[in-house]
């Protein structure tokens, strides 16, 4: 007995309070650092969605510059014998023309994990655990052992150039450099990280998806792949000249909370009397009456202190009490008029674009809108679906995000192949995915999206979802259907005029030949060939 | 001119007519009377078939009608070609330069290259003898009489051999002159050779045909030149319902060659065996001369009782046909050698028969 109570001393002894960064120093694959192509893509993925943020901000068309060069130096993965995984390391550089930070709060930006303005907001943004930016800053200088350089400039303000680290004991950003600097920018940021990584096809295709859920956004990616490689450019113009919508804070909702949160929001809050009022207050669509109700039902009175409910029956009782859905109207969805744009951008020579939206609807108390697209056709189309054959190409956006990776666990995923596509005339192979040219695009937004995990990989099942993005898929296939049916028809009347011309030219070889003479059936075959197309 | 430069010009013709409508921009249509079975029709009165008013039209905007009318140039091209350089053709060549033509003109069987062969035949209201589609010659003639074919003249006593044989094409051949009273038709080989080697088409001045089972079209086209010469035809076959069929189609022709012009000899007349010769002639011998029916006759005799041809003549040949449903029995014109106990017997057999018949049938002294 008294062993064990020496072992629980001992074990009491090495437990301490872990901070962010080193937690995630730790386990930096659930952020998407995972393996060599992950990383450089992670890194890539979360420096834009910055950028593009940046630029919003201000209300400001973004315009993001990437920079990937090759370094001749690599990196090992694995350094176990049999399975040595190694990966070059890449100069980094993604740069925008967004407001610029503050020159006293560039550091904690990029320096301190979990530190962003959107961690206790309720809003359609890109990131949202505030933990992007640094995490890659955090990747780059474990694998490098190099410090991130960051320029910013605010309008009117002077550039401030910045080289750091992140020290991970105390999660706070160790400054090396801090000076001014020149730059020929009005306003804008720009960060440089050395990381290890791969550049293969899928990150040159994160950036055309990048720009699908953007419209309004150029990008301008240039890579070189080898040392002393050649450059590639991927230039993206913006498929329309005008911003988003902004999107809206909104209280959280009663059904989308778990226990814990309500309790500890409880627990801080300094403003309320009582509990009624804090429901009231805090709460999406909560008046005063439902917060009675909801207490009433929760068996709570309702002139105790807020910190004295128990949040348990609170979110219990929630279920019971039929709370409106959350105002709907705060979303900024890509819109099926611009995302056809962006989609005719990328894939010029599509025979079919179309997109659809859906009304915004609500999930748990969360705001959400599901936009489906299809490309249908083109050598640009079959060229991207012929990358992973057998499967759906389905390019899936998450808050305007691409998400490039396990696409087989999530939502937006499966619902594409919940739909019977034959219906909607597209052919079917041997393994039920379909053998026609088509991408899809599915796209939800919402004020908080549901992922799996925390690399934001996949969207979680959810029922209101599954079922919105069911229905636009589904329009979306009524359309397609008119379309194939249309073309089909096109195609049959020129596989007719083929089979009358190679008939004709026989007919007047024939004639010719009984006749000797000249035979022109060019008048005739050209009537026909009216008749035919029309 | 001969018939080969009227074929070549008729083609030629055709292909101009086609050009023509090309250079105007228009769409080629040709036309034919249809042959199928509605639009043949028996013609009692005229003892004959023919093809009813309904057309068939290949129309160049047709998708289905473009393999016809591709085909159909093309055989008028090979028929032109062919008679230029004076071959003839079978419907095998026929079928084998189609299907090298094109993969578009391939022909799915022989089936499809020989309905060309008739639809071009109906197009152009011309046998596809004309043309120089012959079909394989069988049948011979014997007699005084004279022919003249395109390079020599001949007469059928002076042959040699088994007498003339009748071509596959008898469109040139000319009949320049008959010293007979009566050209007799006749079934089998054997009966035909033993009235020459007796000499009985001499002393009765008459001429012998062997058809050799259901004549050939060069036959029957011959013996149609012949009733057209004025000379009587009579048909003297077995006695059994199939060898009823060659008799009819011999003098109504036949529903697939409807469209043919001057290929049945509605003047024919059937001189026997018939069901009365059983007891009239070979009564004595009966039991020996006849033979069983065969399953497949019978069912033969029962159908013959439905065709439109069989209807005319007075019931006589729906008579015929209940004989051989009534007695399952059959005859053959080897039975006259039965009616006989020396060679010597069989001429007078013979002549006797046929002397009698023909008289009887077709009010003729011979």
């Amino acid at each position: 007995m008294s062993s064990i109570r020496e072992a629980a001393k001992l074990e009491a002894t090495r437990m301490q309070s872990v901070n962010p960064a080193q937690y995630f120093e730790r386990n930096l694959h659930q952020l998407g650092f995972g393996d060599p192509e992950h990383a450089l893509l992670q890194t890539l993925k979360e420096l834009t969605d910055n950028a593009l943020d940046a630029a919003e901000a201000g209300n400001i068309l973004p315009e993001v510059k990437v920079d990937v060069i090759a370094l001749d130096k690599t990196y090992d993965f694995s350094k176990l014998k049999e399975r040595r995984i190694s990966a070059r390391f890449f100069k980094v550089s993604v740069e925008d023309n967004g407001i610029g930070i503050l020159p006293d709060r560039i550091a904690d930006c990029f320096g301190t994990l979990l530190y962003g303005s959107k961690f206790f907001i309720l809003r359609q943004s890109r990131g949202q655990q505030g933990v992007g930016a640094s995490a890659a800053v955090l990747y780059s200088q474990l694998t490098s052992l190099q410090p991130a350089i960051i320029i910013s400039k605010i309008s009117g303000g002077k550039a401030i150039y910045i080289e750091l680290k992140i020290d991970v004991e105390k999660n706070k950003p160790d400054i090396l450099v801090m000076k001014e600097t020149k730059w020929n920018k009005k306003h804008g940021t720009r960060i440089e990280l050395i990381t290890p990584g791969r550049f293969t096809a899928r990150v040159e295709r994160y950036f055309r998806e990048l720009a699908i859920g953007n419209p309004h956004a150029t990008i301008i990616v240039r890579a070189i792949k080898e040392p002393d490689g050649d450059p590639i450019e991927i230039k993206i113009e913006r498929a329309i000249e005008y911003m988003p919508r902004k999107p809206l804070e909104i209280k959280p909702h009663l059904l989308s909370l778990d226990p814990g949160t309500l309790q500890r929001m409880a627990e801080m809050d300094k403003c309320c009397r009582t509990a009624a009022s804090f429901l009231a207050k805090h709460f999406s669509m909560i008046s005063p009456k439902t917060a009675r109700k909801l207490l009433f039902h929760a068996k709570l009175p309702p002139h105790i202190k807020p910190s004295q409910i128990k949040a348990d029956r609170i979110v219990d009782a929630a279920k019971k009490v039929n709370i409106r859905r959350p105002p709907l109207n705060v979303l900024s969805e890509i819109g099926a008029e611009n995302l056809e744009k962006a989609l005719w951008n990328i894939y010029p020579d599509a025979e079919f674009v179309a997109a659809h939206t859906r009304p915004p609807w609500s999930y748990r108390g969360i705001p959400f809108q599901i936009e489906v697209a299809v490309v249908y056709g083109g050598e640009s189309v079959q060229r991207d679906v012929s990358e992973r054959p057998g499967k759906f190409k389905v390019i899936r956006l998450a808050n305007r995000v691409p998400l490039p990776y396990d696409s087989s666990d999530c939502l937006l995923y499966r619902c594409v192949g919940e739909v019977n596509w034959k219906n909607y005339g597209l052919k079917i192979g041997d393994h039920g995915t379909i053998t026609d040219p088509i991408i899809f695009v599915v796209s939800i937004v919402a004020s908080k999206v549901p992922y799996t995990s925390a690399g934001k990989f996949a969207v979680a099942h959810d029922e209101d979802i599954k079922g919105e993005t069911i229905l636009a898929l589904q329009e979306i296939g009524r359309r397609l259907r008119i379309f194939l049916s249309r073309r089909g028809k096109i195609i049959e009347k020129e596989r007719r005029y083929e089979y009358f011309k190679e008939f004709y030219k026989l007919i007047s070889e024939e004639v010719e030949l009984i006749t000797g003479e000249e035979v022109t059936p060019e008048v005739t075959l050209e009537r026909l060939f009216e008749e035919v197309r029309s | 001119m001969s018939s080969r430069e009227k074929v070549i010009r008729k083609l030629v013709e055709r292909g101009l007519e086609v050009a023509e409508v090309l250079r105007r921009g228009e769409i080629p249509i040709l036309e034919y009377r249809s042959l199928s079975k509605t639009n043949v029709i028996f013609d009692l009165s005229r003892r004959s078939y023919k093809l009813g008013d309904k057309k068939v039209m290949i129309r160049g905007d047709r998708k289905t009608s473009l393999k016809r009318l591709t085909s159909l140039l093309f055989f008028m091209r090979i028929m032109k070609e062919r008679a230029e350089v004076g071959i003839s053709t079978t419907k095998r060549d026929y079928y084998y330069l189609q299907k090298s033509r094109h993969p578009l003109l391939q022909p799915s069987s022989q089936a499809e290259s020989d309905d060309i062969i008739t639809m071009a035949e109906v197009h152009f209201n011309m046998n596809r003898e004309i043309f120089g589609v012959i079909a394989q010659s069988k049948g011979y003639l014997y007699g005084d009489i004279t022919l003249e074919e395109p390079r020599l003249t001949v007469n059928c006593l002076k042959t040699g051999g088994d007498g003339y044989s009748v071509p596959g094409n008898v469109e040139d051949i000319k009949i320049k002159e008959a010293n007979i009273k009566l050209m007799l038709a006749i079934e089998k080989e054997g009966i035909y050779r033993n009235l020459m080697e007796l000499g009985i088409p001499e002393e009765l001045k008459i001429g012998i045909a062997m058809l050799g089972g259901q004549p050939s079209r060069g036959m029957r086209r011959m013996l149609r030149k012949f009733s057209d010469f004025g000379i009587p035809i009579a048909i003297w076959t077995d006695l059994n319902p199939y060898s009823l069929r060659i008799a009819t189609n011999i003098m109504y022709g036949s529903i697939q060659s409807a469209h043919v012009p001057g290929l049945s000899v509605p003047s024919a007349r059937f001189i026997g065996l018939e069901a009365e010769d059983v007891d009239e002639v070979f009564r004595r011998v009966k039991r020996i001369a006849l033979e069983p029916l065969t399953e497949e006759d019978l069912r033969c005799a029962g159908d013959n009782l439905d065709l439109p041809y069989m209807q005319g003549d007075e019931g006589y040949w729906i008579r015929q046909n209940e004989w051989f449903l009534e007695k399952k029995k059959k005859m053959e014109l080897e039975a006259f050698n039965t009616l006989t106990k020396h060679a010597r017997e069989l001429k007078g057999v013979y002549v006797e028969y046929i002397k009698r018949k023909v008289k009887e049938k077709m009010e003729i002294d011979i």
